[in-house]
């Protein structure tokens, strides 16, 4: 009898290695993916592959992802995926239908708000990283003034947060003493945010206005 | 079962489990390198470090030299590399890279001429330009001459300051022209004290760099 019982554990343990052998082979150089859904039951593809599972293991690169519930909005996005990255996905809830289902289902409504949450602390992070030099604004002297604002002409995709830089100088020497403080107090390459100078009289501007 | 027996059994479990924490640590201590292309080059790939504030090579011979598109197997670490085009107008590109968790592409795409060849073209080609900037704003173009000229990439496209002549109400403004079909079109209308990449989304942000630092 005890002969037979440490057979079964050997076997056991022997198949739970090579379980586990197998997870990491099929796992190697591949990324943690973490799908956030609301509401819950939303059917979730990966380029068009139905997923069931909140956590996946994608290589990394850029992938389409698309969430869709009955009466709802379908909820599609393009991301780049790379190691521990968090994808949200919230069909929009449009329709008589949508906004029942929501109001009988407390759970999911909780659920929409979390992830809804989650989204906007996501977009705080995304920009804080981006625009890191915002908490050094503005920058204030007798010449000019730089702060920031809404983009003028910058193309921006829809729902993209992004900020333009507003200069404010009289002269053409402040313009230029306002271009050397936002590359040497904000740190920043000039060409990668969009400078407006408010006061410039550019004869050339009127062409696009 | 004898006590032997288990003790055997259980050492080749052990011995299981130790080769795969060996191989797989061995796998994982590497790293691929997509290498892609539509034209000839030769790279080279070296061990790089840390130098102050810039990456430099860390030993004077590569650890790989490749000539044709592909993936590569390499040890996880720093590296720099530098490729170029059989043809001497072309210049070198440089670079470095920190391979880890993911892979690393390197794109060989078009080159660009050396900074020569391209000197030696402008010659030919700034008086089509002038005429285009001329064109577009005739009467703007009476307060500011045109200076710092040069072309970039494979010369077609152009970069510019417009040098205000009243210093101290205009601004000098920078400018970019793109060679299409044969002619000269403005790139970035209006000029601008500084030409941005968010506005410009269709010009190669090296260029509007370069132009705004000129």
């Amino acid at each position: 009898m005890r002969k037979k019982i440490i057979y079964i554990l050997v076997v056991l343990v022997s198949l739970y290695l090579l379980y586990l052998g197998i997870i990491a082979i099929s796992r190697h150089s591949k990324a943690k993916v973490e799908l956030f859904v609301a509401p819950s039951k939303s059917t979730v593809e990966i380029n068009g592959k139905k997923i069931t599972s909140s956590t996946v293991y994608l290589k990394p690169g850029e992938y389409t992802f698309k969430a869709s519930f009955d009466g709802f909005d379908d909820y599609i996005t393009k991301e780049k995926v790379s190691q521990n990255t968090e994808i949200i996905l919230t069909p929009s809830a449009n329709s008589y239908k949508a906004t029942k289902y929501l109001l009988n289902n407390p759970d999911e409504q909780r659920l929409f708000n979390d992830v809804g949450g989650k989204a906007v602390n996501q977009a705080i992070t995304t920009s804080e990283k981006k625009y890191g030099f915002l908490s050094k604004l503005p920058i204030e002297n007798r010449y000019f003034t730089v702060n920031s604002g809404a983009p003028v002409f910058a193309k921006t995709k829809p729902g993209e947060f992004s900020i333009a830089l507003y200069v404010d100088a009289d002269s053409t020497g402040g313009r230029i003493e306002a271009l050397k403080s936002i590359k040497s107090e904000l740190g920043i390459d000039p060409t990668s945010v969009e400078i407006y100078f408010r006061n410039s009289p550019n004869s050339f501007r009127e062409r696009v206005e | 079962m004898n006590r032997r027996r288990f003790i055997i059994i259980f050492s080749c479990l052990l011995f299981i489990v130790i080769v795969y924490s060996v191989i797989s640590a061995y796998l994982n201590s590497f790293q691929y390198l997509v290498v892609s292309s539509n034209t000839q080059f030769s790279l080279k790939i070296y061990p790089a470090e840390h130098d102050a504030d810039t990456i430099k090579k860390s030993q004077t011979s590569p650890v790989k030299s490749l000539d044709k598109p592909g993936k590569y197997r390499l040890k996880k670490g720093l590296y720099f590399y530098t490729y170029k085009s059989p043809n001497k107008e072309f210049k070198p590109v440089d670079g470095n890279f920190d391979l880890q968790a993911k892979k690393y592409f390197i794109n060989i795409k078009d080159f660009a001429y050396t900074d020569q060849k391209l000197s030696d073209l402008l010659v030919t080609e700034q008086s089509d330009i002038n005429k285009a900037i001329m064109n577009k704003y005739s009467q703007q173009m009476n307060s500011y001459e045109i200076k710092n000229s040069k072309l970039y990439h494979k010369g077609d496209w152009y970069g510019a300051t417009l040098y205000s002549k009243d210093r101290e109400n205009l601004d000098d403004l920078k400018i970019i022209l793109k060679k299409e079909n044969n002619a000269w079109v403005v790139a970035t209308n209006p000029p601008d004290i500084v030409l941005s990449s968010p506005v410009y989304t269709n010009i190669p942000f090296d260029i509007l760099s370069q132009v705004n630092n000129n």
